[in-house]
């Protein structure tokens, strides 16, 4: 029974990869329900109008990538399909890159850029640079990522404030994050927000999901695989769920084989001093 | 003056942020609103300085490792070689230069894809390990993790319907009361933090613990 509590670590390393590999190689095909927050994202994104402009953060990195993307490309797809009008911004130095990767690799890459979309880039300065965006967005990204003026766009003329753009969209595992825009947007604009955040900081954002200031959350991977369904376009979020689903199992067995003996161990220990206090009683009883 | 100066900058640049959030668009206050928006562009380019600032910090740290020959003086080579790459090819040839683009996408991505994988190792050993339980709380919360690890992945609804509702719950009543908790509990901080400061109560930002 001990053995089970010492399983060597490079065992459990094999395990994992093994239990890993397999369904990303050959799929099971877990189905995947849809979540309340995902349908409302969808809901909200749904229905915009052609030619809104819906602002795009890209706050994400390569190091998160695998967690984030899924759910940029699948939002995209959607906004795409909406034919709606899409900014790219992002307050993580990294993120005007993943801006230029996203959009390449979606159906914005068929559409004209500077009128249909435009990469922003990057500005420096955490929270204080959300409030500077929400105040004056052509005075914050004077420029677009490659350097050139971003009133030289079509798709820029008549934004000036937040409160020209009809949806804000971030997707960030960090700061800033949809925090930032909820106290320096929201509080202001009452722009509409959807944000896409990791796995573990969906408790993070559900306090302001509750009370209405985010209309809609995308939590981690299966936040992305529901998305994925929803419009259409099985990509990389859909096929990594088996694996995400084995790998949930393979903690919990792993927690159940380190936890067994402690079971069996303390009934064990109340059982032996249930007879230790009865074989006591007995010898006060008889002398 | 030394202190006070410092002082009664920052309390009527932050005095004015502050109100520039709370007063209508009016053309009697307006001279409010634009100071907010001269303050902000500002806040913005004493970032980007400070960005600028923690490279050439990283830059002196590094050459000074390498001049003394220190024992990993290779990583500050390396560490060196491509700061200075990146940095004249961002800005000689812009960030759209496909040399820049293909260095981010084949070296700087996978190398953090990978680095960010290698931690579902470390988490499944220490769930393994740390996961002992040994008293009723322990108990409890081994029982919540199990559900909501069954409930948040599609294995979970296959087993029973009753695991992602079980973790829904459990994410939105007691998970969010407790988050809802710490974000008034720092809110409130943050705020007699700010009263402190403009009374001069607390100076530890000028580096004065007096």
């Amino acid at each position: 029974m001990e053995r089970l509590q010492s399983i060597p670590k490079a065992w459990i390393y094999v395990i994992l990869v093994v239990v890993l590999a397999g369904p990303l190689l050959k799929p099971i095909g877990i189905p995947i329900p849809i979540s309340e927050e995902v349908s409302k994202s969808f809901q909200a994104i749904d229905s915009l109008a052609p030619g809104s402009v819906v602002v795009f953060g890209f706050d994400y990195s390569p190091g998160n990538a695998a967690e984030m993307e899924p759910q940029a490309l699948a939002i995209l797809e959607h906004l795409a399909e909406k034919q709606v009008k899409v900014i790219g911004i992002s307050f993580q130095v990294q993120g005007p890159e993943m801006a230029t990767k996203a959009f390449a690799n979606t159906s914005w890459a068929e559409k004209e850029y500077g009128v249909d979309y435009v990469n922003l880039g990057y500005r420096a300065g955490g929270q204080a640079a959300v409030a500077a965006f929400a105040t004056d967005i052509p005075g914050t990204f004077s420029t677009d990522y490659s350097g050139k003026p971003s009133s030289s766009f079509p798709i820029m003329q008549g934004i000036k404030t937040a409160g020209d753009i009809d949806m804000i969209i971030t997707i960030a595992p960090g700061q800033p994050g949809p925090e930032d825009y909820v106290r320096q947007v929201y509080g202001t604009y009452k722009t509409r927000i959807i944000a896409g955040v990791p796995a573990v900081a969906i408790t993070q954002v559900a306090p302001y999901v509750q009370a209405g200031q985010i209309e809609g959350i995308l939590g981690g991977l299966p936040g992305a695989a529901e998305c994925e369904i929803l419009v259409q376009k099985r990509g990389q979020a859909v096929a990594a769920m088996d694996a995400q689903s084995l790998a949930h199992l393979l903690i919990i067995v792993l927690i159940a084989f380190r936890n067994i003996p402690n079971f069996f161990g303390a009934k064990e220990a109340r059982a032996q001093s249930m007879s230790d206090r009865t074989h006591h009683a007995g010898r006060g009883g008889r002398s | 003056m030394k202190t006070y100066l410092p002082v009664l900058i920052m309390t009527v640049i932050a005095l004015l942020i502050i109100l520039d959030f709370f007063v209508a668009d009016a053309p009697s206050v307006q001279w409010i609103k634009s100071s907010g928006l001269v303050l902000r562009s500002w806040g913005i380019v004493i970032a980007a300085f400070a960005m600028g600032l923690g490279a050439v910090n990283l830059l002196r740290r590094h050459t000074v490792a390498v001049s003394r020959r220190e024992p990993e003086a290779f990583y500050s080579v390396l560490l060196l070689g491509s700061m200075l790459v990146v940095m004249v090819l961002g800005i000689a040839s812009g960030t759209d230069n496909p040399t820049y683009s293909f260095l981010f996408n084949n070296i700087l991505s996978p190398a953090s894809a990978t680095m960010y994988a290698s931690i579902a190792f470390y988490i499944v050993t220490a769930a393994y390990r740390s996961f002992s339980a040994k008293s009723l709380e322990s108990w409890v919360l081994l029982i919540t993790a199990v559900i909501v690890m069954l409930g948040k992945a599609p294995i979970g609804s296959v087993i029973s319907d009753i695991f992602p509702k079980a973790a829904d719950w459990i994410q939105a009543i007691p998970n969010t009361a407790g988050m809802r908790a710490i974000v008034m509990g720092a809110a409130l901080g943050v705020v007699s933090s700010a009263v402190k400061m403009f009374l001069g109560l607390d100076r530890t930002y000028l580096g004065l613990h007096d």
